[in-house]
């Protein structure tokens, strides 16, 4: 059984999906198998920044939604063999997926992967609440800005309500 | 074969039978039901004495070679005789048949947007990474195409993406995806456009549009 990071920061333009990759990609580095899940529905990034972009077929909402399988959306890297992207879907509407759409998903990646690394969206509503959702611990990212320090300490709060109504 | 379609209704009148073939469908697939019809769900009527047959075509207009497919497979059922094949629009030539309007559309679709049409569409503007364009036919863009285009989205393999300037980030026609650089040869980027041949995505100049897709921009009518 993998282990889930969630990437997060409540603050947006923190360096979120730049940690998600070098850290997917670190592991994958480290003979890891890795899969990194962009949970940005709407602005979805993390494949930019992978240059996968041109090879989407399907998306996370897909699969939510039972449109395919889940290794039919996963992306594999063109330059690591074991790490693997599922990415976000661009035109649909962040209340497309629930929390426990994402935790199903989150626990069928462990299950084959070393690591599941989620790059969260910038804020604390709903896109927040679906990626920490399946997540087994999270990296907070911030910058030595005042608002940005803040945003992390606020989310960090944010992160221990669902973490334990979920163990409830 | 799905249940569901019902593109050939088969009714008695006092002579004989009628054949009402549906003209919104494909020819193809209108052939296909025919012959399910006769050899799977109708071969009650296949028996007996000898009955006249009627097949009327709708507002499609039919070649005689088209006729003649017909009578082969209706004429092969010992005891059907056909005593006419009619389609109500004689006088109409092919290309009024088959020409489908093109629709204009002017704008930018950025990324996130989704530009759906059901038919060809001419689309004035640029295409942006993260964009998508899907129609049911085909799809030319005077403009910048760095999104995506789903051309024939309901499997027309016949239908094109053409663009002033070609570099998608993905293409799609029918069920075939395919993406620049590693598959595609051409380095010039100008008034290229995407088909289809043998199961393959390629990409030519527009020039030769006219010779590989002659009927392109009077595609078939949709299969829907």
């Amino acid at each position: 059984m993998g282990e889930a990071i969630v990437v997060t920061s409540g603050k947006g333009g923190v360096g979120k999906t730049t940690t998600s990759a070098n850290l997917g990609t670190a592991l994958a580095l480290n003979g890891k198998k890795v899969c990194m899940v962009d949970t940005d529905i709407g602005l979805r990034n993390l494949d930019v920044v992978m240059g996968l972009e041109n090879r989407i077929i399907y998306n996370l909402v897909d699969v939510a939604k039972g449109r395919c399988s889940l290794q039919k959306a996963l992306i594999k890297d063109k330059r690591f063999d074991h790490l693997f992207l599922l990415p976000a879907a661009q035109t649909e509407d962040k209340d497309s997926i629930s929390p426990e759409n994402v935790q199903s998903i989150v626990l069928e990646l462990k299950k084959e992967f070393d690591f599941v690394i989620i790059d969260c969206p910038a804020g604390i509503e709903q896109g927040f609440r679906n990626a920490v959702a399946g997540a087994d611990r999270a990296i907070v990212v911030t910058t030595p800005e005042q608002a940005a320090v803040r945003d992390a300490t606020a989310l960090s709060g944010c992160w221990r309500k669902p973490a334990s109504a979920r163990r409830s | 074969m799905t249940a569901d379609k019902h593109h050939v209704t088969i009714k008695g009148i006092k002579d004989g039978l009628v054949f009402r073939l549906d003209d919104s469908c494909s020819w193809e697939e209108l052939l296909e039901e025919l012959q399910h019809k006769l050899e799977k769900t109708h071969q009650q009527i296949l028996t007996g004495p000898i009955i006249h047959v009627h097949v009327k075509l709708g507002k499609r207009a039919v070649s005689e070679e088209e006729k003649g497919r017909i009578r082969a497979i209706i004429g092969t059922r010992g005891n059907l005789l056909i005593q006419s094949i009619e389609s109500e629009t004689g006088s109409e030539t092919e290309d009024d048949r088959t020409r489908q309007p093109l629709k204009l559309v002017k704008g930018i679709v950025r990324s996130g947007q989704v530009l759906r049409h059901n038919g060809h569409l001419l689309f004035l503007g640029d295409v942006n990474p993260g964009g998508t364009i899907e129609c049911t036919g085909s799809i030319y863009v005077l403009g910048a195409l760095r999104g995506m285009a789903h051309a024939g989205s309901e499997g027309d393999e016949e239908a094109v993406i053409a663009a002033s300037y070609l570099r998608p980030t993905q293409l799609r026609i029918a069920g075939i995806i395919s993406r620049p650089p590693d598959e595609w040869g051409i380095d010039e980027a100008y008034m290229e456009f995407a088909y289809i041949q043998e199961g393959r995505m390629e990409i030519d100049k527009l020039q030769h549009l006219a010779r590989i897709r002659p009927d392109s921009a009077i595609a078939k009518p949709l299969t829907s």
